[in-house]
């Protein structure tokens, strides 16, 4: 009904709003025509309902001129005299009703009407009684500071600052009038308003307002003075800086921050120093930093540099010495005090860092290099003294004593320990001099490469090189270093002559660090399924056949005493441990029988890692399926091995094809998966051992090895008898 | 000015009289649509001379209006999105996606004309 009536209205409304005097005659008359149609409608209460409504609605979507004359025609139909009765009514909704009503169409009239519902009861009425005094005219808020008796929140506070800002011609009143009144929120209002309409002409009663005991006041008034940049406060907010809460305190810290100078660092300090509240000392600490820039400098988890730090950096203050001389000698007079103090301490560091590699080359230069040292110490020193008594004849005691204890707090490195520095230095060059030598003599192409930037790695690799020589040299970690080498190294080769059952048993948890690098890596890799299943698979551990007793026979002693430890590395991203032995050119001393070689070889062979486990692990059934064809084409020995591992796999289809490969790679290869040779014609070719080729057992009672370790075991006895083997043959 | 052909889509059906009043009165022949379905099927019929569109409408905002005539239909019409002041996400998308012009809300009639008129006469 409401609905149907606003449609027959809306169209009426729009011809009132867009009417022009200036219109045709036919429009003339059609308007005229509808004015005396709405003046019939609007006698009745219902469609008078409905008109004001749809004003109502409208004012909020249009503005300009059609705003204007939306108001105009509801005042024009007289729709605000039902908005007036609203008012005298005793219910406080229908009231606040009218107010809204009286308010959105910018009734001026309804002002005077309005203005003593500010003190109402009812707090919805009082609130828009408040907004419509100060929207209806201009003077509204000043009658609302002088006549309120309520607290106003800070909503209220908010939507009334709303109004302000959208009256076209607005002249504010000078709220410092208020800042005296008996409502303390008419006060913080007011402060508010000062600091929004820039009205800085009231400092001294603003100041005062500093020690009021209201804090919401107090901070206004801190934040209103810090805006307005008043150095007058400074005092007074430091007398009422101990009575302040933690959040008023911050904000004065923020004020001094903002106009405080040096007279205030010791208040400052204080606060830094005794205050309980963490937040307060570290704004203390930021206005003291504010006001003095680097007057107090990082002390806490402060790392001094070590001598390598030191020789380090060396390399970089020999570039820039040139530069840097200049302006160790030109200090500047002018500059503040505490910087001086900073300066001289940084160039005397700077000097002797330098030092050392002044001295690489002659003792002239040495003797020159400390000579200079002690001349800008003094210098600085002395340069120092003459900024001290600068302090001393200024008139600022609070400078003097800050200054006093800024150089207190500075301290000047003693000589002691810069000698030893360079001592320490000196004798670095010294071993890597003779290290040089020493290397020459092995190759006469070596060249020495300390005309190169220095860095780091490169430092513990020149360190790592004085193991070739007889030079005992301060640190002893690489000495540490080819022992363990050493150790892994006999522990591998003992490793593969174990023959003993005491021993197998040991095999999983002796295994040097880097040698099952694959297996760690599949520890750090998210198990896939097959994984899992491959991890339990296990091997049966048999005593070799062999006899050789490889442990017996690489020892220590066959282990040359040059081993390059750098190669260490390489190692450890490797996984076999023959590839460390072919890239080290490790020359076995003992005469190794035939035996021995064959069994090398099989090693060899018997490493059962194969590109396609990695391939297998991330890929689907399909692919894994394409993969095996391509087993078949370029598959080897430990192909073998691997396949006989896809009897575990989650897809029936993967498990059958991995067998058929298996046995035509086999075929293709000459092996006989029983362990023979097909072929007959090589003889020297090793059969594949069981354990690799075959099914894993279950038998309990033997040691188990995890099939990753088990290149590291000798050739079993395989036997055509294995159940294994004839089931996986069949 | 008769035979320009103006699509008002807005959701307020007493704006959208207001405002299909005032651009009539301009001369303009307006189809006011209160729906993002109207307007794709007015669409469908004829693409007007200019589009005038809220963002906030219900089923096919002013934002998917502008994509689907810059990228479905293809068309280069003109387009004034009117929208909520502080809308500023909403309107740069708008611009972004090949609106023309903006205007905010509450609107001015007789501004919402004079843009009209600027965009008939760059087209």
């Amino acid at each position: 009904m409401v609905a149907e009536k606003k449609k027959e209205l809306a169209p009426m409304v729009s011809q009132f709003l867009f009417f022009e005097q200036t219109a045709p005659l036919e429009e003339k008359k059609d308007y005229l025509h509808t004015k005396i149609e709405i003046r019939e409608l609007i006698k009745s209460d219902f469609d008078r309902l409905v008109l004001a409504e749809i004003l109502l609605d409208l004012q909020k979507d249009v503005s300009g001129e059609a705003r204007e004359n939306l108001y105009e025609l509801y005042q024009g139909l007289g729709l605000h005299h039902d908005a007036f009765e609203k008012l005298k009514s005793r219910r406080w909704e229908v009231i606040s009703q009218g107010i809204l009503e009286l308010t959105q169409m910018r009734v001026e009239e309804s002002y005077m009407f309005i203005r003593r519902f500010i003190n109402h009861r009812r707090a919805v009425v009082r609130k828009q009684a408040q907004i419509a005094t100060v929207t209806l005219k201009n003077e509204g808020i000043s009658y609302f500071f002088d006549t309120c008796k309520y607290r106003i929140s800070e909503w209220q506070q908010l939507k009334l600052l709303d109004v302000l800002r959208n009256f076209d011609d607005f002249n504010p009143p000078r709220f410092k009038i208020w800042l005296t009144s008996k409502n303390k929120d008419v006060v913080l209002f007011a402060l508010r308003l000062i600091r929004y309409y820039n009205q800085n002409d009231a400092l001294q009663a603003i100041i005062q307002l500093i020690k009021h005991r209201n804090n919401e006041i107090k901070t206004e008034a801190v934040q209103c003075l810090k805006e307005f940049g008043v150095v007058e406060a400074r005092d007074t907010i430091k007398a009422s800086f101990r009575r302040s809460n933690a959040g008023i305190k911050i904000a004065m810290l923020d004020a001094l921050a903002e106009f405080g100078d040096r007279d205030d660092l010791e208040f400052l300090k204080k606060i830094e120093r005794s205050d309980d509240n963490f937040t307060v000392r570290s704004k203390a600490l930021s206005a003291i930093n504010t006001i003095y820039p680097e007057n107090i400098m990082p002390t806490d988890d402060i790392r001094e540099p070590s001598s390598a730090d030191l020789a380090f950096a060396d390399v970089t203050a020999v570039e820039d010495i040139a530069i840097e001389e200049p302006r160790l000698h030109a200090a500047d007079e002018s500059i503040e005090v505490n910087e001086n103090h900073a300066t001289a301490v940084d160039d005397i560091k700077e000097v002797d860092e330098t030092m050392p590699l002044m001295a690489d080359n002659t003792d002239v230069v040495e003797v020159q290099a400390e000579a200079e040292i002690e001349a800008d110490q003094q210098e600085n020193i002395e340069e120092n003294d003459s900024h001290s008594e600068e302090i001393e004849t200024s008139e600022d005691p609070v400078h003097d004593k800050a200054t006093i204890e800024m150089k207190e707090s500075v301290q000047i490195p003693e000589l002691e320990e810069e000698d030893e520095l360079i001592f320490d230095l000196c004798i670095k060059e010294e071993f890597e001099d003779i290290l040089d030598e020493a290397k020459q003599e092995e190759d006469p192409q070596y060249l020495p490469l300390d005309f190169l930037p220095v860095v780091e790695g490169e430092l513990e690799k020149e360190t790592m090189n004085t193991e070739n020589t007889d030079i005992t040299t301060a640190k002893n970690e690489p000495v540490d270093e080819e022992g363990k080498f050493k150790q892994d190294l006999s522990a591998i080769i003992n490793r593969l002559e174990m023959k003993d059952e005491s021993k197998k048993a040991e095999i999983g948890s002796d295994i040097p660090d880097f040698i099952p690098l694959v297996v760690e890596t599949h520890e750090e890799i998210e198990p896939s399924e097959d994984l899992t299943n491959l991890r339990e698979m296990e091997v049966s551990v048999e005593p070799p056949e062999t006899d050789n007793n490889l442990g017996d026979e690489v020892s220590d002693e066959s282990v040359p005493a040059y081993v390059d430890i750098r190669n260490t590395e390489v190692i450890a991203e490797e996984v076999s441990w023959q590839q460390l032995l072919a890239e080290n050119d490790i020359e076995i001393q003992i005469n190794l029988d035939q035996e021995i070689e064959i069994e090398e070889t099989k090693y060899q062979e018997f490493e059962v890692f194969s590109i396609f486990r990695e391939m297998f692990r991330d890929f689907d059934s399909e692919s894994k399926l394409i993969l095996l064809d391509e087993i078949l084409v370029v598959g080897e020995y430990k192909e073998l091995c691997f396949l006989a591992t896809l009897a575990h796999d989650k897809d029936r289809r993967v498990r059958k094809k991995g067998q058929k490969i298996r046995q035509e790679l086999a075929n293709k290869l000459g092996v006989s998966l029983d362990g023979n040779n097909m072929s007959g014609e090589n003889e020297a070719q090793p059969a594949i051992p069981a354990e690799l080729i075959s099914e894993p057992e279950t038998n309990e009672q033997e040691t188990k090895l995890p099939l990753e370790y088990c290149f590291l075991e000798g050739p079993l006895p395989i036997s055509k008898e294995d159940k294994g083997l004839e089931s996986l043959n069949k | 000015m008769s035979d320009r052909r103006i699509l008002l889509a807005e959701d307020d059906e007493l704006l959208a009289s207001l405002l299909t009043y005032r651009l009539k009165k301009a001369g303009y022949e307006v189809i006011t649509v209160f729906d993002g379905q109207e307007v794709k099927d007015q669409l469908a019929q004829k693409v007007p001379d200019i589009i005038v569109s809220d963002i906030m409408m219900p089923y096919f905002s002013g934002i998917e209006l502008i994509d689907y005539v810059r990228n479905e239909l293809g068309s280069g019409v003109p387009i004034i999105i009117i929208s909520s002041a502080g809308n500023e996400e909403n309107v740069l998308s708008a611009f972004e996606l090949g609106a023309n012009d903006f205007i905010a809300k509450p609107v001015s009639p007789s501004e919402l004309l004079v843009r009209v008129n600027r965009e008939l006469q760059k087209a």
